[in-house]
């Protein structure tokens, strides 16, 4: 009985743990979808803006919402940055220049948050604004604020829906995404548009850094290593350029995590999320809801 | 001075593991896994001296052999993955290596003392160059003396046919393969070459650091060993070298900035990819700096002359005499999805006919070539080239009978020179074993080489033989394709509108060209929209619309025929008489 109790438990915990990986993949899957490029200083990125939420509420403390829009502001700004230093600048053939790129930009960025004159420690605390505890219903317990975090992405995915299914926005970059030359030849304004998919996902990596903060209480630097590394697995679980997938395929990893740190040891934990990594790579690389084979996307990426 | 020998030590390593991530580059693959087989060498060799007690050199060829074996198991299912897949599936392999470390216990006692991998505690004890009184100096040696081997490996690869086939397969799998080349095999053969180097690396480094933990060996090394290389660029082995030495030199050059080397390094190395996306050392410039050094390649001794001995190395044997026509397609049918783009497609070709194959746009053509060479299977139908059935045989293998193509939106090997281009396309030629891609037959090799310059003259190029091809305009790229294809010596020759988007000046020299190779005896198949030059150069012509073949016969029966001039609809008779018809 207790097996059972604890099964349960742990799929609820790994629903939590597994819907801010759900954000970050949405956010790689949205810059990914519609460039074709890999953006690897996407969490530190988010590093930059949980920092700046962290100093903020050292410097002024009990303001929960400014902290919150001074995150994902400078999220904002580190994505511009990164945008025009390793995408805008380098053509869409050199993907791999891009790549690598954004990989040199990552170790600056975490370097400038590490030497950062506010950064005396090498945790960030981020205090949460509200102390919910849990909520208890029989033998199980979800603590509020993963609850929070739970519907939070449920709502962000609710809303990238709108956008990419329901507004002209949408549109362009469902057709950048497609085929760039046809959008091209089209009239749309490619570099606009993944101007603006990179901003949107920028804003969704300040909430989830956000999110992961407060139930945290604290970050140290290696939250962008860890939150690239989730939001890539995430993607290709899912299905690259998914937003269904990103979602499914965050759960599913966060209660693969769950249960494997559980029942095999906490060491078991990262290796079981790997080995589901390499499993769907091998048996179904297009992800769970992405093409079979992945036929299409592989192609795109095959000439770097 | 130990500090001077830490640091060389380390760049040694390192380079290692650049290498390795480097020769996947090469062959057009992204690996962030290389610190996997780093760690693997580093706990075999660690294992093998500490704990079995076996001499160093054992513990460095058994490091680098397991690696290598490591690298063939890893390929084997993630090899068919391409870009990014491939290179997630390294990043996950690399990480699960450094987990499964930490769950690795192998103590034994040696002399009263537990010695051996302890989980996340580390592998501590391997003492092996104090107890054999190894100075600091003799082991910097030792590194770079095995670099040595391992660069001078790059620079004879360089040079052998084994390179160009990896550059080949990193510039376009799909081209390559039409040369002959088995992708997966050479894919895999890379692979465990580059597990081998870096498993040799991490021997090394087990050996100078003495103590051995699973962190060493995140996945941050593998993404720099990777960056390396394209920092220093992908035109030379030396590329990586100088990417580590860039990093490890700046580091150390930037002391008095200390803590903000990294922002000034990740910088420096985002402003350089803005201007070199394939590194300092990129083709382009390699081959700037080779061309600069020995002017010229070596020229044939008897330009333009037919070498009797070269026809006799490299030509297939004729056709043989059986009855069995040059290529017969019997009912090739091919959906896509719902679609049917070829709908029971029959079609005879005899030896030293010159077919036509035209039809509107979206008619089929391309994709009968596509079947034709194995890149697609067909969904129902079988093909027979003299009179062996190649229907779901892979491409390398039906282009081995002797068949060639060229492709209608040009698949040349851009970063490679012209010369290079058509040489390379004489992998595996008849009396040409495998195992000459890396040992030349000084004369067979010589005749091949004048076989090259005959055909560059053959086709207008002997001018161009050192220009990277990415540097030619389109007539000359189109002829290109088209020697290329020659060198293969084919039988049966595919060539897919080898005119589109010519100006008249050079369609008329292709037209020329094309008339020397139907003489001397080649069967064609030719795809083409410029109807005056199919109609004169063809015996016979094949219609396509919809995938249905709607007309088949001599030039004059097909101009006459009235579905041929509906299906260019709107032409009149004659403007497809006049060959004004496109």
């Amino acid at each position: 009985m207790q097996i059972l109790i604890d099964v349960v438990q742990n799929f609820l915990d790994g629903i939590m743990v597994g819907s801010s990986y759900a954000l970050l993949g949405l956010g790689f899957s949205l810059t990914f979808g519609v460039m074709r490029r890999v953006n690897l200083a996407y969490g530190s990125t988010i590093l930059i803006g949980v920092f700046a939420g962290s100093t903020l509420l050292r410097l002024m403390p009990g303001q929960p919402i400014l902290a919150l829009l001074i995150t994902i502001g400078m999220t904002v700004v580190a994505g511009i940055y990164v945008e025009r230093l390793c995408f805008r600048a380098i053509p869409q053939e050199a993907a791999l220049a891009s790549m690598v790129s954004s990989f040199a930009i990552w170790m600056q960025l975490d370097e400038f948050v590490i030497q950062s004159p506010w950064s005396q420690t090498y945790a960030y605390p981020f205090p949460s604004p509200f102390d919910l505890g849990s909520l208890e219903f029989g033998p199980f317990a979800a603590r509020i604020d993963y609850l929070l975090m739970w519907f939070s992405a449920l709502a962000v995915m609710l809303a990238l829906w709108w956008i990419v299914y329901g507004t002209g926005f949408g549109r362009s970059m469902r057709a950048v995404s497609n085929n760039i030359d046809g959008a091209r030849m089209l009239g749309l304004n490619v570099n606009k548009i993944n101007f603006r998919a990179f901003l949107l996902a920028s804003v969704i990596g300040g909430l989830a850094g956000y999110l992961i903060a407060v139930s945290q209480e604290q970050v140290t630097p290696h939250l962008g290593l860890w939150a690239t590394i989730k939001g890539l697995i995430t993607m290709i679980i899912g299905g690259m350029g998914s937003i269904p997938g990103a979602i499914v395929g965050g759960l599913l990893l966060g209660i693969a995590e769950i249960q494997a740190g559980w029942f095999l040891g906490a060491e078991y934990r990262e290796l079981v999320a790997y080995l589901l990594l390499f499993a769907f790579l091998i048996f179904r690389p297009g992800g769970l809801f992405g093409r079979t084979g992945g036929d299409g996307i592989g192609t795109d990426a095959q000439r770097v | 001075m130990d500090y001077l020998y830490s640091v060389m030590a380390n760049m040694g390593m390192i380079a290692f593991v650049a290498l390795s991530a480097y020769l996947l580059l090469v062959v057009g693959q992204i690996s962030f896994g290389q610190q996997g087989f780093f760690a693997i060498g580093a706990y075999v060799a660690g294992i093998c001296t500490a704990v079995w007690q076996l001499p160093l050199s054992l513990a460095i060829l058994a490091a680098a052999a397991v690696a290598g074996l490591a690298g063939v198991m890893l390929g084997l299912p993630t090899l068919r993955l391409r870009g990014l897949y491939f290179a997630i599936s390294t990043l996950a392999f690399g990480e699960m290596v450094r987990l499964l470390l930490n769950l690795f216990h192998y103590r034994v006692d040696i002399d009263g003392e537990a010695v051996g991998p302890e989980g996340a505690e580390g592998f501590r004890g391997i003492r092996y160059i104090f107890e054999n009184d190894v100075s600091q100096l003799d082991y910097v040696l030792l590194i770079y003396g095995l670099l040595g081997v391992v660069l001078a490996g790059f620079f004879v690869l360089e040079h052998t046919r084994l390179g160009s086939i990896f550059r080949m397969i990193g510039e376009d799998e799909l081209a390559a393969s039409m040369q002959g080349i088995d992708v997966t095999a050479f894919k895999l053969l890379a692979a465990a070459l580059a597990g081998f180097i870096a498993g040799e690396g991490g021997a090394l480094f087990a050996h100078f650091t003495t103590y051995l933990e699973p962190k060493n060996f995140g996945v941050m090394l593998g993404v720099h060993s990777l960056v390396y290389g394209l920092i220093g660029g992908l035109g030379t082995a030396l590329g990586p070298l100088v990417g580590v030495a860039i990093d490890i030199g700046l580091l150390e050059s930037l002391r008095w900035l200390s803590q903000y080397r990294m922002i000034v390094f990740g910088g420096l190395v985002a402003v350089l990819l803005i201007f070199r996306h394939r590194g300092l050392l990129d083709e382009e410039l390699v081959h700037r700096l080779r061309a600069s050094r020995r002017p010229g390649l070596d020229p044939p001794d008897t330009p333009g002359r037919p070498d009797s001995q070269s026809a006799a190395a490299v030509s297939y044997p004729p056709p043989t005499a059986t009855e069995a026509p040059m290529l017969a397609i019997d009912g090739i049918t091919m959906k896509f999805g719902a679609n049917l783009v070829l709908n029971d497609l029959n079609l005879e070709v005899a030896s030293g006919q010159a077919v036509g194959l035209i039809g509107p746009n979206g008619a089929g053509k391309t994709t009968v070539f596509n079947i034709l060479t194995g890149v697609i299977p067909p969904s129902a139908g079988s093909i027979r080239f003299q009179g062996r059935e190649i229907v779901g045989r892979p491409t390398h293998d039906i282009v081995q009978l002797g068949l060639a193509r060229t492709f209608q939106n040009l698949r040349l090997f851009k970063r490679m020179t012209v010369f290079d281009n058509v040489w390379s396309a004489q992998h595996r030629l008849p009396g040409m074993p495998v195992w000459r891609i890396v040992g030349h037959d000084r004369v067979a090799e010589r005749a091949r080489r004048a076989r090259v310059y005959e055909l560059l003259e053959l086709t207008g190029l002997l001018d161009k033989a050192d220009v990277l091809a990415k540097n030619l305009p389109l007539g000359e790229s189109r002829r290109l394709e088209l020697a290329r294809a020659l060198a293969r010596e084919p039988q049966l020759l595919l060539l897919d509108e080898p005119t589109g988007g010519m100006i008249p000046r050079e369609t008329d020299e292709m037209k020329r060209l094309l008339e020397g190779v139907i003489a001397s005896g080649k069967t064609l198949i030719l795809i083409e929209h410029k109807m005056d030059m199919i109609m004169e150069l063809c015996d016979r012509i094949v219609v396509l619309n919809f995938g249905e073949k709607i007309c088949e016969g001599p030039p004059g029966v097909v101009q006459a025929d009235p579905k041929v001039i509906e299906a260019y609809m709107g032409l009149e008779n004659d403007d497809v008489a006049d060959g004004r018809g496109t």
